[in-house]
């Protein structure tokens, strides 16, 4: 008797706890599974949250800011959904997002010259669209502003993430949920700054699924 | 007798006609008509040395004017009066546009003056029913500036006489059909000023005053004008009118009544122009691509603003926000006069029935819309897919281009290496200091892994022989880098893990 035909036994229970999470998910809240089981749980919303502003603050590139969504990202492109990437800092490589599942052709990656209103206007168009989210990298950002594109947000359903530098985490905004990134030795420390319906003391350690 | 010949006959009785009059047509040629915001506004025709107002806006009709009056009483009347002449070749360019229009209501559509006819007992079914089309349609006419009386009844001639009387009567019936046009004042005939005098004279008041004459008394004594005319209204006597036949292009054009230097008034008229050719366009079972738009101006400085979609289009909502983007950010060079829209080519595009629409390909028509705005603004090269090619030189590996990927390959271009990739690359490799042998980079580099020999390319000029490595540095940005395998070895930053 090999083991493959002994897990075909109706009898046989296999604890796939993944799978038990991806269904609390989908009962419990609208959220996009965020791919980290620790993130889903905290989350009211059971993941990212749809039709809100999501802030993601970091001190510099490269401290897994991106890696934090890519697997999000990964479900919603494979579901046929689109993702728009408004004026990124760098080109993003696709060898490496297509080796974590990214369906390349639901990324559209939005160039604006240098123009900070351009970046603005083109976030809220995108938002306001029915992708699934909305990356943007806004250099400053004012009160109405966000409150702009949050009302875009909510419009469509979009999920939207910002990403802007710590600086920015002493201001007001009207984000569903401000993260920010510490980036350890072996791990991420994550910060959440404030999320809607939950208040967190501390921060959660995460490991990334790449890591380097 | 005529009550015995108006019987209705087998051929007839499943027409049915619709007509459009356009009553204030000399000045909705030649203007824009926005209530309150324009100057008072006449338009004047000379007939026999002498000049009279012939359409007026509403500004012009509250301060007084009426129309028949003559020019100068009426400069008299209002100081700032903005009085034009009548243009007839406007007006005729004006019905084609509008005859072009209409196609999306029926395929069979005639010219009059001052008017369209429309036989509508085939589109009745289409727009469900007539109450609905009889709305539909002028409302339609209306939102675009034009001032329009509708008639329906089951002969073309009838129609007209009933939009002219301005009464929106409809009748279905033919044997209502004498009954009702009998009633109808004979100026609706819109003979020449000499003839109604002597239908007047005779005390001929009404249709049904002429209609209850002896027929070989009415021609002799008025020629035979007007017999016919009751005839053809009546279905007696066969109406053949020639069918409007579309251009194979669109070409439309109005021109302002003053220059202007603002988008906003060039945007009300836009929208007139573009709810004609999508009518146009639905008539004709096509889309539009490639638009172009000319600003007229005085002394040659006409400007002109191209338009290229992804896919054909005539969603007239969709034309209006990629003009309006185009328009609001442009300077215009000059006062503009008038404008031109220019459709070379059509497109076929299948007419999809909105019932049978999928949710998805709603979706995706959306975003193609969303993609056609941001390229609008952005430039044509704003927008970009990402894909993999079969190279192992990392900056090869990856291509964005402006189109969509047409074949994704599924599996996928096989990206070559399982090795460990970062999300972001540089676009060029940047150089990286060395301090006593340690590459930096905000900080001396701890390598992690590595390394990854690339070793390829030697057949064509950019050979690339390269050791990688995952690195990171005291701000703990993961880095990854590599060195380069020669003689003099240098140290490149060339992608980030984020």
């Amino acid at each position: 008797m090999s083991l493959h035909s002994v897990l075909q036994h109706p009898l046989i229970w296999q604890g796939k706890e993944h799978q038990f999470h991806a269904r609390r998910s989908t009962t419990t809240g609208q959220g996009w599974p965020s791919g980290y089981a620790q993130l889903d749980n905290a989350l009211p919303e059971g993941g990212w949250p749809r039709g809100m502003l999501t802030e993601i603050l970091f001190d510099y590139p490269g401290q897994g800011e991106l890696q934090l969504i890519i697997p999000a990202l990964a479900r919603m492109t494979r579901k046929g959904h689109t993702t728009f990437w408004i004026h990124p800092p760098f080109t993003p490589y696709a060898p490496a997002l297509q080796r974590q599942g990214l369906a390349l052709e639901r990324l559209l990656i939005v160039n604006t010259s240098q123009r900070q209103e351009d970046d603005l206007w083109a976030l809220e168009q995108a938002l306001r669209s029915d992708a699934a989210a909305v990356l943007g990298w806004p250099q400053k950002l004012g009160d109405r502003q966000l409150r702009r594109l949050q009302l875009a947000a909510e419009s469509s359903g979009a999920s939207a993430f910002l990403f802007r530098p710590a600086g920015s985490a002493n201001r007001n905004s009207p984000a569903a949920l401000r993260l920010h990134l510490e980036q350890m030795d072996k791990h991420l420390r994550l910060h959440i700054l404030k999320c809607r319906g939950r208040l967190f003391t501390r921060p959660l350690e995460l490991t990334l699924n790449n890591p380097a | 007798m005529f009550e015995q010949a108006s019987q209705p006959t087998k051929t007839h009785h499943r027409l049915l006609w619709l007509a459009v009059y356009f009553p204030r047509l000399p000045l909705d040629a030649l203007t824009l008509n926005q209530a309150g915001t324009t100057p008072p506004t006449a338009i004047y025709e000379t007939q026999a040395n002498r000049q009279r107002i012939c359409a007026l806006n509403t500004s012009a009709s509250a301060a007084g004017i009426t129309v028949g009056q003559s020019y100068h009483a009426a400069q008299a009347l209002v100081s700032g009066l903005q009085a034009l002449p009548r243009d007839l070749q406007a007006e005729a360019a004006c019905l084609q546009r509008l005859a072009q229009w209409a196609l999306k209501y029926s395929s069979s559509v005639h010219i009059e003056t001052q008017g369209l006819v429309l036989e509508i007992g085939g589109s009745l079914k289409l727009f469900r029913g007539l109450k609905n089309l009889a709305h539909e349609l002028p409302d339609a006419l209306t939102s675009m500036g034009y001032q329009v009386n509708t008639g329906v009844a089951p002969t073309p001639l009838a129609a007209i006489l009933f939009a002219r009387a301005q009464t929106q009567t409809m009748v279905t019936q033919h044997d209502m059909l004498h009954q009702r046009l009998a009633r109808l004042p004979v100026a609706v005939l819109q003979y020449p000023q000499a003839q109604l005098a002597t239908l007047n004279g005779l005390g001929l008041k009404t249709l049904g005053d002429c209609l209850q004459l002896p027929r070989a008394e009415l021609s002799r004594r008025l020629g035979t004008r007007l017999r016919h005319d009751l005839d053809k209204a009546l279905g007696v006597m066969p109406d053949p009118r020639p069918r409007f036949v579309p251009a194979p292009t669109y070409f439309g054009k109005v021109l302002l009544p003053a220059p202007v230097t603002e988008v906003e008034p060039l945007l009300f008229l836009l929208q007139r122009l573009l709810g004609e050719l999508c009518g146009f366009l639905q008539g004709h079972g096509s889309g539009a691509q490639q638009l172009l738009l000319r600003l007229l101006s005085p002394h040659g400085q006409d400007q002109d603003i191209q338009l290229a979609l992804l896919k054909p289009s005539r969603n007239p909502r969709h034309l209006l926000e990629l003009w309006k983007e185009k328009l609001e950010r442009q300077s215009l060079a000059a006062a503009v006069e008038g404008l031109e829209l220019h459709v070379p080519k059509l497109h076929p595009l299948a007419t999809v029935s909105a019932d049978l629409l999928q949710d998805l390909e709603q979706v995706s028509e959306d975003l193609n819309q969303l993609i056609e705005r941001l390229r609008n603004r952005l430039g044509a090269d704003a927008i970009q897919y990402l894909q993999c090619l079969d190279e192992h030189r990392p900056e090869r590996a990856a291509q964005q281009s402006t189109t969509f990927p047409t074949q994704p390959r599924p599996a996928n271009a096989p990206c070559q290496t399982m090795a460990l990739r970062p999300n972001w690359l540089l676009n060029e490799p940047q150089a990286l200091s060395i301090n006593e042998g340690i590459p930096e980079y905000f900080g001396c580099l701890t390598l992690l892994e590595g390394p990854e020999r690339i070793e390829t390319g030697w057949w064509d000029q950019d050979s690339v022989r390269r050791d990688y490595y995952i690195a990171s540095n005291p701000r703990h940005q993961r880095l990854w880098i590599f060195r380069t395998l020669d003689s003099q070895p240098r140290w490149y930053l060339h992608g980030l893990f984020s």
